[in-house]
């Protein structure tokens, strides 16, 4: 659906993209992580047609995108960042004019717009200004302009940034409906809603996509629990799990509050070994906050763009 | 470009232009000051017409008068405007004289705005995967300049009215279409420059100080600089207020220098603005 290759972009001495390759396949939801400043949003830019990439070469859906301008109207739809809508005009009004400039005739335009809204649950809002709405159901008329003729490709930057977990969880519930069997792709600086949304998933660090691919062939660690406590474990406790006969290496990450330990995978599999040594935990008076099977997309993330 | 997209652009900007600050302050400034002009213009109705009876007889009282603060002010031969009193309305002739001295002005707001706006606020990004730049900008520019147009065309049909109830006869509102139609056109190059302003700064407060900016030093340089060195005075060349007060004549050959030269900076100011506009950042 979206294959880039060898992207390059610079703002005078700075480079923000620096040779991109990324392939995204049709149908599912495809996360794009980077740490700020990686070149995510130029990106998006870039995709979009709104800036020319100074080399490289840009397809969505097998259609070449020529520098600085925009693919076919309703193939490609984005949730800009930090966009805001028109003051002093209503929302349908808003959606409608959208749907009109992308093909729709007047009456077509209002039912689109219709559509849209009610998609993310907001059809009571049609006739209020886009000031007067909360910063959740702004995103979400956000992201309901989006979804405006159904286009091929759907890019959300940053769709729950900002936002307080509960609205933030509801969006996630929006998405995971209306993403059904459509492409998009998904930037957040959240990675456990990455890992929660997405099938397939991108690094980008310093302008370049340092990892990309299934998201549990990414994250790796197959044979790896970690559990999270509250304080560092005696030492006591880490020498007993080292006795445990499948456990090869027993290590405390004290960045991440982790106690991580490796298992040999073709002694005991990772899921049945996790029961155990919560047991081990427990008979050593150890409480842990929670536990994890293989590495959390975060300690990739942080592995892959660490300096 | 797409006239599709340029239609409905226009369509929802003359919509929502009463809604604007930008919108709102236009059409504040130009009703109290339009309001107040014409309410003069209502008070001197009678001896406006009166003075048309005098020149009709060719009084040399009268051709002194038009040469001396008048001509000075309008820049226009006496014999010129001498011809102009005989064949109009006074009234409308004067209200189509302050109409073109206040249309740079008036034009100017009504069209700060355009896409200054959707740059600032990002909003364009909701846009232009739906619609091509060249055709969004176009749009815009229309909308400014039908805003502008609608303004100045319901001061031109009060003046009518007044010159008509003082006397004046069905021929002040076929004078009255040709003075809204010459308002119209000459405030195009001023809504193409802010349209390159509102491009350029991406920002609606900037957009009209540049364009207002440029304007007035132009002015500046080619009238108080030309008094130290006489060949600044060509500068007045990069401002299309040069030649205005031709308009006002009755030949077709009069309006021919003004139309290349408007048309020019028009031609300029919109090729400038549609290339910044489709290559910046958004």
């Amino acid at each position: 659906m979206l294959e880039l290759r060898g992207v390059t972009k610079s703002y005078g001495a700075v480079q923000a993209l620096r040779g991109v390759d990324l392939s995204a396949p049709a149908g599912g939801i495809f996360g794009l992580v980077g740490p700020n400043g990686a070149g995510k949003t130029t990106l998006f830019s870039v995709l979009c047609g709104f800036l020319a990439p100074d080399s490289g070469t840009v397809e969505v859906d097998g259609r070449a995108v020529y520098g600085g301008k925009p693919p076919p109207p309703g193939t490609v739809a984005i949730l800009p960042q930090d966009a805001k809508f028109l003051a002093n005009s209503k929302v349908g009004e808003s959606l409608s004019y959208y749907a009109r400039l992308q093909g729709f005739d007047a009456k077509a335009a209002k039912a689109e717009a219709e559509r849209v809204l009610s998609m993310v649950r907001l059809s009571e809002v049609f006739n209020r200004g886009a000031e007067t709405l909360s910063h959740g159901m702004y995103k979400r008329v956000g992201i309901a302009q989006a979804f405006i003729g159904d286009p091929r490709l759907i890019i959300l930057d940053e769709p729950t940034a900002g936002l307080d977990p509960q609205v933030a969880r509801e969006i996630r519930g929006t998405l995971r409906t209306i993403c059904e069997n459509r492409t998009v792709i998904v930037s957040s600086h959240n990675l456990l809603e990455i890992e929660d949304l997405c099938r397939d998933v991108a690094i980008l660090h310093k302008g370049r996509i340092v990892k990309q691919g299934n998201i549990n062939d990414l994250k790796g660690g197959a044979g790896e629990v970690s559990f999270r406590l509250s304080e560092r474990p005696p030492e006591a406790v880490v020498a007993a799990i080292q006795t445990v006969a499948y456990v090869t290496n027993v290590r405390w990450d004290l960045e991440a509050g982790r106690l991580r330990i490796v298992v040999d995978i073709k002694q005991k599999a990772a899921d049945a070994a996790a029961g155990e040594l919560v047991a081990v935990l427990v008979s050593n008076g150890l409480r842990f906050l929670d536990m994890n099977v293989g590495t959390s997309l975060e300690d990739r993330f942080i592995d892959e763009t660490r300096d | 470009m797409q006239t599709r997209i340029i239609r409905i652009v226009t369509g929802f900007e003359l919509k929502r232009a009463l809604r604007t600050p930008g919108g709102v302050l236009f059409l504040a400034m130009f009703g109290i000051i339009w309001g107040w002009i014409l309410l003069r213009l209502r008070d001197v109705a009678g001896p406006m017409a009166e003075l048309r009876t005098q020149v009709g007889g060719d009084t040399q009282g009268m051709e002194n008068l038009l040469g001396g603060v008048i001509g000075w002010l309008i820049d226009l031969e006496p014999s010129q405007l001498f011809g102009l009193i005989k064949a109009h309305s006074p009234l409308m002739l004067l209200y189509f004289y302050l109409g073109l001295a206040l249309t740079p002005t008036f034009a100017l707001m009504a069209s700060f705005e355009q896409t200054s706006t959707d740059i600032s606020t990002r909003h364009l990004r909701f846009v232009l995967l739906r619609a091509d730049r060249g055709s969004y900008f176009m749009g815009k520019i229309s909308a400014a300049l039908g805003v502008y147009a609608l303004a100045i065309g319901a001061t031109t049909v009060a003046a009518c009215v007044m010159s008509m109830m003082a006397g004046g006869g069905i021929e002040d509102l076929f004078y009255g279409l040709r003075i809204w139609i010459t308002l119209v056109l000459y405030a195009v190059p001023f809504v193409c420059l802010s349209g390159f302003s509102a491009a350029a700064t991406g920002h609606p407060a900037l957009s009209l100080l540049l364009s207002v900016g440029y304007i007035f030093l132009v002015w500046m340089i080619a009238a108080a600089g030309s008094l130290a060195v006489p060949v600044l005075k060509n500068l007045a060349w990069l401002s299309p207020t040069l030649h205005k007060n031709s308009l006002l004549l009755d030949t077709f050959g009069d309006w021919l220098l003004v139309g290349a030269h408007v048309g020019a900076f028009t031609a300029v100011a919109l090729g400038v603005g549609l290339f910044v506009f489709s290559r910046r950042d958004v």
